[in-house]
Parts: structure tokens; sequence; C-alpha cells
């Protein structure tokens, strides 16, 4: 299946090599879940982040699915 | 009440806005605000809703100004180090508009206390530091059916969104932990740029002009300067907004 990608903020490094913007495609096997895609580009696992597949926040145990965009960010606290 | 004439001089440059006029002026007039937070985001937002004439503008924060404070902290100056931060932007406020109504509240919100800080208000604008208070009036905005507007900056970088439940995904829908309070890097300039903008969210809603961030989170990335927007939807069992319909 395939999926897009979106990374935002620092988060940004962790795209593929050579990906330009904020996105890119990744070809998935059925049934991956989000912290194997977090796992896969190496973001830390232990930074707070935001999750949203399809603009909906969820965790990372979300399984994904043909077509879904998944979003991570960090929240931004500051004022 | 109609616009005095030095309410109308005043104001003239964005009165000839199409749309504006007196009508929208009184609306920005007859408002009532709460500014949670008087430090680096609560400086630009409150002293562009005070210019702009928001009528009522209840501002908190329970902190005390210090000189490492002074770099985007723009309400506030070296002789009112040790002062109360609501105090003192009562104080600039007051000089900047005298035509306007200034209410500090000098204490920390809380579960115990939120009622009677927030108050009744138009619209709450979210200046502050940490989720955890940000959740806090999350709620008490969500449950009073109060609009928020919620913004948050951390070195070069910042985002923003408008509330409105139940239309809108509320803030638990965006963001439903809370992470530690730490010391981050900020330039006054970020805080500049997103306290702006939400100031301008602000005044739009207040004025009935233009169409506000709804469902949409704006991300803004200063050291690329690059503004992307990520459409946000509401979580359909969010434990604070999920019943409210």
């Amino acid at each position: 299946m395939k999926i897009k990608l979106k990374l935002f903020a620092t988060f940004r490094e962790f795209l593929p090599e050579g990906t330009d913007g904020h996105s890119c495609a990744l070809d998935l096997n059925d049934g991956t879940k989000v912290d194997a895609v977090i796992n896969q580009i190496r973001l830390p696992g232990d930074v707070p982040k935001i999750i949203l597949v399809n603009g909906i926040q969820k965790n990372a145990q979300e399984v994904l699915k043909d077509g879904d965009t998944l979003s991570i960010f960090p929240p931004i606290a500051g004022g | 009440m109609a616009l005095s004439e030095r309410e109308q001089n005043r104001y003239h440059r964005q009165m000839i806005f199409p749309d504006w006029g007196e009508e929208a002026q009184l609306r920005l007039k007859n408002s009532r605000v709460l500014i949670a937070g008087a430090g680096g985001l609560g400086s630009p937002v409150a002293i562009y809703l005070a210019v702009a004439g928001v009528g009522t503008i209840r501002i908190c924060d329970c902190g005390t100004l210090e000189l490492s404070n002074l770099n985007r902290q723009i309400l506030h100056d070296d002789s009112r180090i040790g002062k109360n931060k609501a105090v003192s932007a009562q104080e600039t406020l007051s000089r900047l508009n005298p035509e306007i109504t200034v209410e500090p509240v000098t204490d920390e919100l809380s579960q115990t206390n939120v009622q009677a800080a927030v108050g009744h208000v138009d619209l709450i604008v979210d200046c502050l530091d940490n989720f955890e208070t940000r959740q806090l009036l999350n709620s008490y905005a969500v449950k009073n059916r109060i609009p928020m507007v919620h913004a948050g900056v951390y070195g070069m970088r910042g985002q923003l969104t408008f509330i409105q439940s139940p239309e809108t995904p509320c803030l638990w829908c965006i963001h439903s932990g809370t992470i530690p309070k730490v010391l981050f890097p900020i330039v006054g300039a970020t805080a500049g740029v997103i306290g702006c903008l939400e100031a301008l969210e602000a005044i739009k809603y207040l004025s009935g002009i233009g169409t506000n961030l709804r469902g949409r989170l704006l991300i803004w990335d200063g050291f690329t300067m690059e503004f992307t927007e990520l459409p946000q939807k509401k979580m359909p069992d969010c434990p604070v907004c999920g019943g409210i319909k």
C-alpha cells in the first residue's frame, strides 16, 4: 500500500534523503502501524509528537490504510 | 453607544476597510477578551487588541517580570522588573489606549479559580507557555462555548489555530497530552510573528470581518520562512468536546 508522510518543524530532517518540501510517498506492507513508520524513518521514540492520520489525532498504534496521509510534528508549547 | 469623535479619529484607518465602518468598530468596543499570559505572545496580542479598540481586555499572568523576559515581552520594560506582568501590562495598555478598560488578573489559573479568573468573555486568546494550563482553559472554553485562539512558539517556529467548539476540533483533539515545561530558545520576533497573527484572528472574529483558521492548523517555520496549513478534524471520542453538540 502507499501512504503520504508529512513531517514538520524539527522532524523534517527525518524525511528520506532527496525529499523536497514536507512530504513524501511511502510504500508499506498492509497492516503497518504508525510506530513502524516512526522506527523506519528513525524519528526518536521518546520525543513528544502530534500524530494525525487524515487530519484526526491518533496514537502510534494506529494501523495505516492505503491512501492515508500521516502527519507528524512536535507540539509547540512556548508562549 | 456610538463612537466618540476621538474614537472615530483614532480608528479611522481601520474603519475605512470595506465592511468595517462604525458597526464593526462598535462590535470591537463592546467586546470583552481574556488574554491568558502577558509574556512573549501576550505582548503583541495585547498591544494590537488594545490599539484596535477592543473595549475590555482582561489579561492574566501570575508571573513576575525578570530581565531575561525582555528580549521578547515588549509590554514591559526595565523599570518594571520585579512587578507582576498583568499589572505591568495594564500600565502599558492604558497608556497606549486610554479609551479601553484593562483588567489585570494576577492569580495562577487553576481548576478552582478558572471560572472567576476568566468570567464571561467573548473570546479567549491563549498566550500561555504550557499545555497543562492550556487544557484547563480549553475545557472551560468548550464547556462555556467560548471561542479560543490557540498559539504556541519555540525557537523560530510557531503554530496557530482558531477553536470554536462544537464546530471545530478543540485543543484536546489537536494534542491530547501535556509536555514537560522546559526552558526553550526563543527570539522576540518569533513571538511577534505568531502573536500578531493571533491578534488578527481575534480582531477578525470580534469585528465580524474575514474568516478564521477554523479546523486549520497553521505551522510557521521561521528558519525557512514557510507557512504550512494542516487540516484538522475532531476526535470522534474526544473526552472534552466529544459529547457536545
